[in-house]
This record gives C-alpha cells, structure tokens and sequence, in this order.
C-alpha cells in the first residue's frame, strides 16, 4: 500500500520527482545505482533536446517554433478532439506563418502556451478564438462578437491577465484584471463568459 | 521450481489510450558510419522535413600540457513531420521510429515504422542487429479529491514503491525503475514508474513507461521483424494490463 | 515650437502588428486587435500614433502616406488601426486619465504623433482602445494602390 501526497501544482510541467543527491561514496555498487538514477533523470526522447541553435533564418525558426507548440499539443491530445486539435494546429501555421512575423517579433514562450492548453482541458476546447503573441511572448487568445470582446493573455506559471469590453445597450461595461487559471471561470461570472466560451459556436464576425 | 512467467493478459481498447509515445527501436551491433547516417537523414528530409543534430560532447585533456579541447560531435539526427506526431532518430548506434500522441493505433504506427526501416535497409544495405525494442511511454492522469488530499497508489497501480507508512510520512513524488526477463530471457521487460505533475488542473501524473525488448534471435528479415514485434506488442501489453487497475480503465474511457 | 495638439475631430493610426491583428477563424477575416497593440512598447515612452489628416486625400490615400512614411516594419497583414481623437480623449477621461495627443514629426515621418501622459499599465484602457479601434481597421496590403 502506497499513499502519495502530490506536491503543489508545477508549472515546470516536464520536471520528474527531484531525486536527492547521496552523500559522496567510493563503491562500486554506489557508481552503478549512480548511472542507473542519471539515466531515469533523462527526459523521454520526445522531448526537444537543449541545444543553442546558431542563428537560423526566420522560416527555420518559426517552423520549429510551431513543431515545439505542437509536440505541447500532442502531450495532451488525448483529452481533445481530433478535429479541435487539428483546427489548433491549422492556426499555429497561420500565427508561425514568415509573412506575419518581424525580426523583432518574440516567440512563444511554450510555458505560456501550456497555461492555454491547460485552460481548454479546464473549460473544454472552445471554438471561433484569435490567436496572438504578445511582443513578451505571451500566448493570446481572443473572441470579439459584434461588438464586444474579450481577450486573455497567459503570462505563465497559470496567471492570465484579462480584458473584456460589453456593450449593453447605450452603455459600455469594460473590465480588466489578473488572475490564476482556476478562478478564470468565476471571475468572468458577472459578464456572462457563456457569450464566448459556450455559445463560441454561434459568433459571427463583426460587419 | 519453474520460474514464473509473464502471465497474457486481455488486451483493452479505449477510448482515450494515455499513450503519450510509441518507439521501435533498432540497435546496430556495430557503429554506424557518419556517412551512413547522413545518407539516412537525406532519405527521410523530404517527409520528415523537421530536423535537429544530435551532438556528442567530447572533452580532450591532455594531461601534459594540462590543455583541454571540448568539441561538439555530431552523431546523429532526430526528424519530425510537419505536425511532429511522427519522429525518426538516427544515431551510429540505432535507428527509431516514434509515434507522439494521438496513438494512431499498432496497425499504423507499426506499418509506418517497418516501411521507414525497410526503406533504411535498402539505402544502406543489410545491418546487423543487437537489440529490438519496442517502449511505450503513458501518462496516467488521476484526478485529486482536492489539492492536499492523498492519492492512494494502490487503487492506479499494482506496481509501485512500498516504504513502512508508520514510520514515514505520505510520499512526495517517486521515481522506480524495475527490470523483468521475458521470453525465457532471450528478452526483458523494463518498467519504469515515476510520478509528474499533470496537465489537467487538480489531477496528478504517472508515468508509466513499459520497453520491452530483444537481444538474442534477431529477425533478419522484413518479415521477421513484423512477426518479432506482434510478439512484444502482445508482450507489452500484457505488462501494461498487469500494472493498472479497473479504476485506472476506468479513467481511459472517460 | 509651440505644442501641436490634434483637433478632436481628427483621427490618428496606432500601427498594429500582424500577430496582434485578431482574425475569425472560420472566414479569416479580420475582426479587430489585441489590447496588448495599444501598449507601450519597451523603446517607447508614449504612445506612437500617426495623424491621420496630416496627409489629404481619401482615406485610403492618407493610409498609404503613413504606410510609405512608417519607421517601422510594415508587413502585408500589418494592421492600421484608427481611432477618433475625441473618443480618446473621452475614454481616458471616463478613467481618470488626462492625456494629451501631440504632433511629434520626426524626419522620416512628418505626421508622427504622441499621445502623452499615457499609462504603462492599463489594460481596461488599452482593451477599449483596441475594441474601438479594431472596428476601423485595414491591413497593409489592403492600402496598396488600386
């Protein structure tokens, strides 16, 4: 029997349990228990290897970079849709594509991109969404239906900074603010996010 | 007294297998040339247009002037399709062909991987064997009753670490590696278990990484290789079926 | 010198880069921009605009001006995104934020402006900018010569 109390949520999500250096021994049993712990530390082959690229042209760069989202995707497919899965892909070549990027443009960084996968396992794959990139690297993601609009960005480690403008009747209602991935849901509550995650289906683009 | 044997177990399809990755792999019972290996790279860029060299790192000191030299050598490449679900590994050491999730299912995957060997085979000629292997990686996510409740292991896995939980406090996270011999140990079963945090919000991970493989009668042929690695197939997925429980299938076809 | 500020009724382009323009994703059309296109950039100390009516013309023409003057890079999914200086000036003030909108020329590009006093951190402000202004908004390529 076995109990385990699973440490706080990581968001160094690739990270194996720590193991603890021994103290310093002479044996020959100690060097083969050595080995045997460096080789299960090695991250699964899938993973991408850890080497500094020299400087590749931008279309090299941005393939890899939407192959390393993929490959984020992949960890998680299980739990989505084929067809969700591979709208998302068709919208990571769009956002990679060489023609929409500048020199200066920032890569996504692939923990802010987790923090989006992870809200979709959440709240269930979503449909009609913008994808960005914040000039930090922030994964965005947006709705606009007529004329209001909401938009998240994942800064990481599951904080989402958020922005939303509505538009009732004569009267508009904006709001900002940051929060962390599991109390998304609840602070959208006062602006009925159903508009945008439920009935995702049924926005129509602004005329 | 006769010593036990891998028990068949029942094979299960499910509706969301945790197979996070499938590899076969073969091992050169001797070195590849680099030529070899760049030849085997430029068979597969056309489709597998996604590629990264592989480096060794070599330190050189001499021990007279006290001068060291590092330098990078490559030894192999690693490809990716477009949608990097399909990779091919080629090192002087070994050939593999690994499937990302979604799993594509054993007629697919294995299909694919034997045409690319088989298209190996062709470009570089005959290649004796050492070892076949075939690894499935699986993640196992076990929802939390809540954050800072117990998970009781036992209810997910039959094999797992076992420590005097009188005397300890409740694990924190573990990494277990165990080796089994198969096949009247013409081949060997090595599972290892390690608990990862989990994607899915107030769940936890466990992976559990079966690679099954041969060292002794290797498959010379096409055919043979087809026919070796239905075997392990079954093999692994006896292992597989002997490591969960009903509460863990329960999770895969949720 | 004395201060240009711009006339209410004028409008002013905050040049949108491609991976901030919001597009539908089923018609691909565009729909708007990201909030985070009405931040201060990192080599900015106030928000880089463009005057609209500096130029004349049609419209369109006055937006191939402020394409063919940009001091920065212009891709064909470039966005332009136009705003009503007036409605600037309202929106701040219903967040108590008082800004001035200035015309900075520089020597590449004569109708460059600058909205002062503008805040580093504020995204309900920058959300409704990019919500008003992702209504008028035209890409680059759209502003080629017909």
């Amino acid at each position: 029997m076995t109990a385990i109390l699973p440490a706080s949520v990581s968001a160094d999500f690739w990270s194996f349990a720590q193991v603890q250096p021994s103290s310093l021994a002479a044996g020959a049993e100690s060097r083969v228990l050595q080995e045997r712990l460096r080789a299960m530390q090695k991250r699964p082959p899938s993973a991408p290897e850890d080497q500094s690229e020299p400087r590749a042209q931008i279309t090299e760069r941005l393939f890899n970079a939407s192959a390393q989202l993929k490959i984020l995707v992949s960890k998680v497919s299980m739990h989505l849709s084929d067809d969700w899965r591979q709208r998302l892909f068709r919208k990571l070549d769009s956002l990679h594509d060489p023609e929409n990027w500048e020199q200066s443009d920032t890569l996504v960084d692939p923990g802010s991109f987790m923090g989006f996968l992870r809200l979709i396992l959440q709240i269930g794959p979503i449909n009609r969404m913008s994808l960005g990139v914040s000039p930090e690297g922030h994964f965005l993601t947006g709705w606009i239906r007529d004329k209001d609009s909401l938009t998240l960005e994942f800064t990481g480690r599951d904080e989402i900074r958020w922005a939303l403008v509505r538009h009732l009747g004569d009267r508009r209602e904006s709001a900002a603010g940051r929060t962390s991935l599991e109390r998304l849901t609840a602070v959208l509550k006062p602006y009925s996010p159903e508009t945008w995650f439920e009935n995702a289906n049924e926005i129509s683009p602004r005329n | 007294m006769p010593t036990p044997t891998l028990a068949m177990q029942e094979r299960h399809d499910y509706k969301r297998p945790p197979i996070m990755e499938a590899v076969i792999e073969l091992q050169f019972s001797q070195a590849l040339d680099a030529d070899s290996v760049n030849k085997t790279q430029k068979l597969f860029s056309k489709n597998f247009s996604i590629i990264q060299a592989i480096s060794q790192i070599e330190i050189q000191l001499n021990q007279n002037t006290q001068a060291s030299s590092i330098t990078h050598k490559p030894s192999g490449y690693r490809m990716d399709n477009s949608d990097s679900t399909d990779i091919i590994s080629i090192t002087n050491a070994a050939i593999a062909y690994s499937r990302l999730a979604p799993y594509s299912g054993w007629n697919l995957f294995s299909a694919a991987a034997l045409m690319a060997f088989d298209d190996f085979r062709k470009e570089i000629g005959f290649v004796q064997l050492k070892r076949i292997g075939l690894r499935y990686i699986n993640r196992i996510d076990i929802p939390l009753p809540s954050l800072g409740e117990i998970v009781r292991l036992e209810n997910y896995l039959t094999i797992q670490p076992q420590y005097p939980e009188d005397s300890f406090p409740p694990l924190q996270g573990f990494t277990m590696q165990n080796v089994f011999g198969l096949a009247n140990n013409e081949g060997s079963a090595t599972i290892t278990v390690a608990s990862v945090p989990s994607p899915l919000p107030i769940h936890m991970g466990i992976i559990l990484d079966i690679d099954v493989a041969r060292s002794q009668n290797l498959p010379k042929s096409q055919s043979d290789t087809r026919d070796l690695l239905n075997i392990m197939r079954d093999e692994k997925n006896s292992v597989f079926e002997s490591c969960i429980t009903k509460a863990t299938r329960e999770l895969f076809d949720r | 010198m004395p201060t240009k500020y711009l006339p209410e009724t004028d409008h002013v382009i905050r040049i949108v880069k491609p991976s901030l323009v919001m597009r539908d994703d089923e018609t691909k059309q565009v729909i708007g921009c990201f909030p985070q296109a009405f931040r201060l950039r990192d080599d900015e100390r106030d928000l880089s605009v463009n005057w609209l009516e500096f130029f004349s013309g049609t419209k369109e023409e006055r937006l191939r001006q402020i394409r063919d003057h940009a001091e920065v890079e212009v891709r064909p999914n470039t966005g332009f995104a136009c705003l009503n200086v007036g409605t600037i000036h309202e929106t701040c003030d219903s967040l108590n934020l008082k800004v001035r909108v200035i015309h900075e020329p520089t020597d590449g590009n004569p109708a460059h402006s600058a909205i002062h006093r503008y805040p580093r951190d504020h995204d309900e402000l920058f959300s409704i900018l990019a919500n008003i202004a992702g209504q008028d908004l035209t890409l680059a390529r759209d502003t080629r010569a017909s």
